[in-house]
């Protein structure tokens, strides 16, 4: 669950967020498309408590929470399992053995550290890093940068199976043509005519009440997503059982979603 | 290879015996006693024990109190690199802290607990303790801001955050600034030895001016010299090699 309500925000005087009311219940997706510099980031930001808001309130329905940040942010002096581990629970061992898998299963060297790979390996490796605390909460920010056709794949699949394991997705991008894997609620952020700032409004919540922008999921790319080998097990040592996802078929949540649903309401300084 | 290496050893001794001899010459084998008559005196405080006991002694001080100056200056130094606000209001302070002559410190110890172990441990402590605080400290504060909101996102622990992203960060910085106290922890407890303790390397070579015994004061500073030497030239050339390694156009990510 993710939720923002009447969230606003200035950066150096200047507005950025003027009000925003959000609401992700668990097992959803919703994705903010707009241009550059419209404050997704601050947004998803604020969500993850790093930012705080100037007015309003963040809530999220649990602690675990996967932010894929825009930026690389790699601790230099670790390799691609130490920078996995290092967010981690658990004992060392154990999360050391998990980042390792998650390491292979994105494709990267367990030893070498960011400085030395390439910018779509150092992209993984943020990646493999957000998915693999098992969060409830995830925020993506340009989660698509980088990223060659395999590599999105993966990622939507990953998503996915959050979304399956009831995860709340928070996505903001603007590339929304990847979207067309996965069942998201799409709320397009554009450029108001005057120049003044942008008012979307936009229900949030459950798969029957989506808005005119929405993209529906479930096409033929969700078969070859969910395809993808499957993920090591949790710290916990739990077996890690995933049924075969497929996030057309996904219901989701409609009474809370309905009561939920609120008006989302962006002010968008550009 | 080896004797190329050797060579710049060979040209310094040279020319310091060459210069030695002819000031000897000159002045006087009163004033200035020829090697020939220091290299024995030498020989005979190496094959001393209690000369080793007063070498082991200094040795020991400036350790022990560089090694308190580098756990203080860790213990605070984070803390205060990652507040902008301490660094910015320390920072006068640390520079006055920086710019007191050790004289100043040996007086006032000399005065606040008397002669003693006292003295030459406090000195040291508070001739390095400044300028490795200020290393500790920018170096907290050259870390990626961005690794801490990493750290928070994901609830990691704080020891963690310490061990693998703070003191990581901290230590070319840190190697900097202890190849810097090496030195002056060697230099500056001779010093508070000769003015305010009864042993160790300072108080033989003060002992050896007050009875004028010049074969025994250039013995003893020759000893004075070589440790220093040999603290310059392999640990701390050793840790500026580190420090090298560890710099940050090879650590920071794209």
């Amino acid at each position: 669950m993710i939720e923002l309500f009447d969230v606003s925000k200035s950066v150096a005087g200047r507005p950025v967020i003027a009000s925003a009311t959000l609401v992700v219940p668990p097992g959803r997706c919703l994705c903010l498309a707009g241009p550059s510099g419209c404050g997704k980031t601050t947004l998803l930001e604020i969500a993850a408590g790093l930012v705080r808001p100037d007015r309003g309130r963040v809530r999220l329905g649990s602690p675990r929470v996967g932010y894929l940040f825009q930026d690389d942010v790699l601790v230099p002096w670790l390799g691609a399992r130490g920078n996995i581990a290092y967010v981690l629970d658990g004992p060392a061992r154990e999360r050391r053995r998990v980042a390792g898998e998650w390491a292979e299963r994105f494709g990267l060297p367990p030893s070498v550290p960011p400085p030395s790979m390439s910018g779509g390996m150092r992209r993984r490796l943020n990646l493999a890093r957000t998915f693999a605390t098992r969060p409830d909460v995830l925020l993506l920010d340009e989660p698509f940068a980088f990223l060659d056709d395999h590599w999105q794949e993966v990622l939507l699949a990953e998503t996915a199976a959050a979304m399956e394991r009831g995860a709340a997705v928070l996505l903001v991008t603007h590339q929304t043509r990847p979207l067309a894997g996965l069942d998201c609620d799409l709320l397009e952020l554009d450029r108001d005519p005057d120049g003044g700032p942008v008012r979307i409004a936009h229900g949030v919540g459950g798969g029957a009440n989506r808005g005119p922008g929405s993209v529906p999921g479930g096409s033929a790319r969700n078969g070859d997503a969910t395809r993808a080998a499957p993920l090591p097990g949790p710290l916990s040592g739990e077996p890690s059982v995933r049924p075969a996802s497929h996030p057309a078929s996904h219901p989701g949540p409609r009474l809370p979603g309905r009561l939920a649903n609120r008006l989302l309401t962006l002010f968008c300084r550009y | 290879m080896r004797l190329r290496s050797l060579l710049p050893h060979v040209v310094s001794i040279g020319l310091l015996l060459g210069a030695w001899t002819l000031a000897s010459r000159a002045l006087g084998q009163g004033l200035v006693p020829p090697p020939a008559t220091v290299l024995p005196v030498l020989g005979s405080l190496l094959a001393s024990p209690p000369a080793w006991a007063e070498l082991g002694l200094t040795l020991a001080r400036g350790g022990l109190a560089l090694a308190l100056a580098l756990g203080a200056a860790l213990v605070l130094g984070v803390p205060a690199g990652r507040s902008a606000t301490a660094i910015r209001l320390l920072g006068p302070l640390v520079a006055a802290l920086q710019s007191c002559p050790p004289v100043l410190w040996i007086s006032l110890v000399m005065v606040w607990a008397g002669t003693g172990e006292t003295v030459p441990l406090a000195v040291v402590f508070a001739t390095v303790f400044p300028p490795l605080f200020a290393n500790v400290a920018q170096g907290c504060m050259a870390i990626d801001p961005r690794l801490f909101a990493l750290s928070r996102t994901y609830r990691v622990p704080r020891a963690r955050v310490l061990a693998r992203v703070v003191l990581p960060g901290v230590v070319p910085y840190l190697l900097a600034g202890l190849s810097y106290a090496l030195s002056a922890a060697w230099k500056v407890a001779a010093v508070a030895e000769y003015l305010a303790s009864g042993e160790g390397v300072g108080a033989r070579l003060y002992w050896a001016y007050r009875m004028l015994d010049m074969p025994g004061l250039f013995a003893w500073a020759l000893v004075l010299v070589t440790v220093g030497v040999g603290l310059e030239m392999g640990l701390v050339a050793r840790l500026r090699r580190m420090a090298a390694r560890f710099s940050p156009t090879t650590r920071r990510s794209a």
